[in-house]
């Protein structure tokens, strides 16, 4: 077997987004060639730790492969690679933007130095800036800018209040220093959350992703909505679980914020009657709910739930785009039907709105299921009967909207006579089976979830002898 | 009543940060400098513990840089600067997008005249110069790479506001900015397949204080300040293009 | 008292992006809230009497009193990032000016 170094799946972006300025013409090859090769890359990773420039963790940047690491990977570039296959004709400006973005997602993975952390982040919100700008909504890309940028403000705020106590960046360092001498870091982690927050989409911090997701494409929506939404929702479940130690007043606080998000974001997205709106308010709402679970103690599930909500936010974002653009707008009325149509996409529709609402038979509901079994036998009730209330709320406008989708229109006969994508055979079977594929594999991992379930147990260390990477095999230190 | 409340909302905000994590008279909560990562940087011990480290007498040490902060930025935290510079690349990725690429030509309101034409002609040499002495440097004295690219930038600005500067040259610029973005990228591999880890410094260090010491660092700051000065350089010239077009 | 000062400039800037909607004086307040954040990380590794971490003729030795130097090299590459959003902003602010004819964040989504 080979034995690739996962600073590949960066490096090699990089180079690639620098060297197509010189070369113009094939930039879509770059794209597409770019994304598949780092498929390859992460499929013959192996766990470890991997130092820059020679130098041992605690001085030097490390990147960290685990299993969390690595799951996270594969689902995030099999995503991107399929995004970037089916939308090349607009991708083909922002060639070397969509490459750095990768690059960047892969970074914020991996990573195992806080610092190191900022610096893709900050690479990441640049690049979808102006992946943003191609929807040509200025002042709306302007609001993210500057809410982005407040956000990492105050992550780097909190990251040098903590540098300050712990005279390091290296995370499991900290990790182990912060367990050591908790007092005092509270101000620096509520900080760091809050700039983390502007990412994932917390409620009062997320008055940007309205404006970006509203007018979203078959393109920004995906990317925006759901892969960089489930990297960040990544990030801190790699941060709030394994490095950060909090008491529980701080964790309390935090999960107010959370649950207000859960309340606010399925409340935003029972009023409203836009494809594209539901959509992204169930987004929010979920990762309030995400985030409630790796704040209190259930990150196995909440990183399942975060790539199953990934995967089928991704396909609904995906037709939702090509749907708006087909019927020249995403309101319920016009849309009536749509699916009479276009069956195949209804169904991949339908199947990832019902595994997103967690309904039986699909993924999310497996997910949900053994949260409410697993938060029942810890004896806490208030969590399980929110989140089942919250769920049923999910539930009722999912089924309304699919429904409508399909409902045939008063005094038509053959329903709405909008093809999605009628135009290029290529791209309606491309769309065809990707939208398919995603759809039955949230179906196939529904009726076997032992699989994935043991698999997140691993990558978040609920065994005793499965714990993350970054936590046993930390080498050097000041000591050594 | 808006702006009163933001202001009051920001003094406690001040206030608290201060109180809870900044203020700490007795040193219980910050760690002492002797003990924080960054004293073995100071005394090049990352790797294996070198004695004291004397200027201009000590050899093959694990990083033979005289600026302490150049060699935390460009060799012991290398990696941070390789998305450094992508973050610069991006953006001027990104005001090429939204300001439409090339095609415009600048007309400049004022006209050149023989003094501002010569005169940035003969300036433009002098800059130059100084911002390669900067980012050869960058290892001994303080400047490096960065603030280099800001001063080529700078000489590139009086050369256009001259006038002198054509769709060509920004050409150049841009095949130098991807060149040597690729060439950074491609030191970092040659490190991963020659000695085993990314970015790692395959040269030997030399003396401590000397011109040719610490191995690829004036290499790399070579890049960085190449690329750095072609981008800025673009940025600018997008937008002396876009003002004149609106 | 530099800590208390950097943090006040850093929520002065923040006050300043909460309160205005002109996008330039925006953009100003984001480097005002840049400029104070670089400044606090600075701070954080300084000590009265300690010396610039480069090594001299002057001072030769690293046995001697250096201030801390990774929160430099950290405000160094947040500087450099700071100019990167600085441009895009200012590219922002041109584009939204050619599509709306003013630059009031009030405005242009009121007329929207």
């Amino acid at each position: 077997m080979m034995n690739l170094n996962p600073v590949l799946t960066i490096a090699l972006p990089l180079i690639l987004a620098f060297t197509k300025i010189m070369y113009r013409r094939i930039a879509n090859l770059f794209l597409i060639v770019g994304s598949l090769i780092n498929i390859f890359v992460v499929v013959f990773l192996k766990e470890g730790q991997y130092l820059m420039g020679g130098y041992r963790p605690p001085f030097g940047i490390i990147l960290q492969v685990d299993t969390y690491a690595l799951y996270s990977l594969l689902v995030l570039n099999v995503l991107f690679a399929a995004l970037m296959l089916l939308v090349t004709k607009k991708a083909e400006n922002l060639t070397s933007s969509s490459l750095i973005a990768l690059a960047a997602l892969n970074g914020l993975i991996l990573t195992g130095d806080l610092f190191n952390l900022f610096v893709f982040l900050e690479i990441a919100t640049i690049a979808a800036l102006i992946l943003v700008s191609s929807i040509k909504k200025y002042h709306q890309a302007f609001n993210y800018m500057v809410a982005g940028a407040i956000g990492s403000t105050f992550y780097l705020l909190g990251l040098g209040l903590l540098y300050k106590q712990y005279g390091t960046l290296n995370m499991a360092r900290m990790h182990e220093l912060m367990a050591a001498s908790p007092s005092g870091s509270a101000v620096a982690v509520i900080l760091i959350f809050i700039g983390l927050a502007v990412e994932i989409k917390l409620m009062p911090f997320s008055s940007w992703a309205a404006g970006v997701l509203k007018n979203a494409d078959e393109w920004i929506g995906p990317m925006i909505g759901a892969i960089y939404g489930g990297v960040m929702m990544i990030v801190v479940g790699r941060l709030f679980t394994d490095i950060f130690v909090m008491d529980a007043k701080v964790r309390l606080m935090l999960s107010l914020l959370t649950l207000i998000t859960l309340v606010g974001g399925e409340a935003a997205a029972f009023q409203s009657r836009k494809v594209r709106e539901v959509l992204l308010y169930s987004g929010v709402a979920q990762a309030g709910l995400e985030a409630l679970l790796i704040l209190n103690g259930y990150p196995a599930i909440g990183f399942i739930l975060v790539l199953s909500n990934m995967t089928a936010k991704y396909v609904m974002f995906l037709l939702a785009g090509y749907m708006a653009e087909e019927a020249g707008g995403d309101d319920f009325d016009r849309l009536t039907g749509v699916f009479r149509s276009n069956p195949v996409h209804g169904f991949a529709f339908t199947v990832a709105g019902l595994s997103l609402a967690g309904l039986p038979l699909f993924f999310g509901f497996i997910v949900k299921l053994n949260l409410l079994y697993n938060l029942m036998l810890s004896h806490s009730y208030w969590l399980p009967a929110l989140i089942l209330s919250a769920s049923l709320v999910e539930g009722i406008y999912m089924l309304r909207m699919i429904l409508g989708l399909w409902r045939l229109p008063e005094g038509h006969r053959g329903g709405l006579q909008v093809r999605i994508l009628g135009s290029s055979h290529r791209r309606k079977y491309a769309v065809y089976t990707i939208s398919m594929v995603l759809s039955l594999a949230l179906i196939l991992f529904g009726l076997a979830p032992d699989n994935a379930l043991s698999i997140a147990r691993r990558a978040r260390g609920a065994d005793t002898d499965g714990k993350p990477l970054v936590l046993i095999t930390m080498k050097g230190g000041i000591g050594q | 009543m808006k702006k009163i409340f933001v202001l009051g909302l920001m003094l406690l905000l001040v206030i608290g940060i201060y109180q809870l994590a900044v203020y700490d008279p007795l040193h219980e909560r910050t760690m002492a400098f002797e003990d924080r990562d960054s004293q073995a940087y100071l005394d090049r011990s990352v790797n294996g513990d070198p004695g004291e480290v004397v200027f201009g007498k000590s050899t093959n040490l694990e990083d033979g840089a005289a600026n302490t902060v150049a060699a935390i930025v460009v060799d012991y935290r290398s990696f941070d600067t390789l998305g450094e510079v992508t973050v610069l690349f991006i953006s001027s990725l990104g005001v090429a997008f939204l300001s439409g690429g090339f095609g415009k030509t600048i007309r400049l309101k004022h006209k050149p005249g023989f003094v501002l034409r010569y005169g940035a002609r003969f300036v433009f040499g002098i800059i130059l110069v100084f911002g390669a002495y900067m980012f050869l440097h960058g290892h001994i004295t303080p400047g490096g790479g960065f603030p280099g690219g800001a001063i080529i930038a700078a000489s590139a600005l009086v050369l256009s506001l001259a006038g002198e500067i054509s769709g060509e040259k920004m050409k150049a610029f841009k095949i130098l900015e991807g060149a040597a973005g690729t060439l950074y990228v491609l030191t970092g591999i040659v490190g991963l397949y020659m000695a085993g880890f990314f970015m790692q410094n395959v040269l030997p260090s030399g003396i401590v204080g000397h011109l040719f010491s610490a191995g690829i660092m004036p290499l790399i700051y070579l890049l960085i300040g190449l690329k750095v000065g072609s981008e800025l350089t673009g940025i600018l010239d997008y937008f002396l293009r876009e003002e004149v077009e609106s | 008292m530099m800590e208390l000062l950097s943090l006040s400039l850093l929520f002065l800037g923040i006050y300043g992006l909460v309160t205005k909607h002109h996008i330039l004086k925006m953009i100003v307040s984001l480097n005002v809230m840049e400029t104070g954040l670089n400044l606090f990380i600075t701070t954080l590794g300084y000590q009265e009497g300690q010396i610039a971490p480069i090594l001299s003729s002057q001072f030769p030795s690293s046995a001697l009193n250096f201030v801390d130097p990774l929160p430099q090299s950290l405000v160094l590459t947040s500087i450099v990032i700071g100019v990167g959003t600085t441009a895009v902003a200012l590219a922002y602010a041109i584009k939204i000016f050619k599509d709306h004819g003013c630059l009031d964040l009030e405005k242009i989504e009121g007329r929207l």
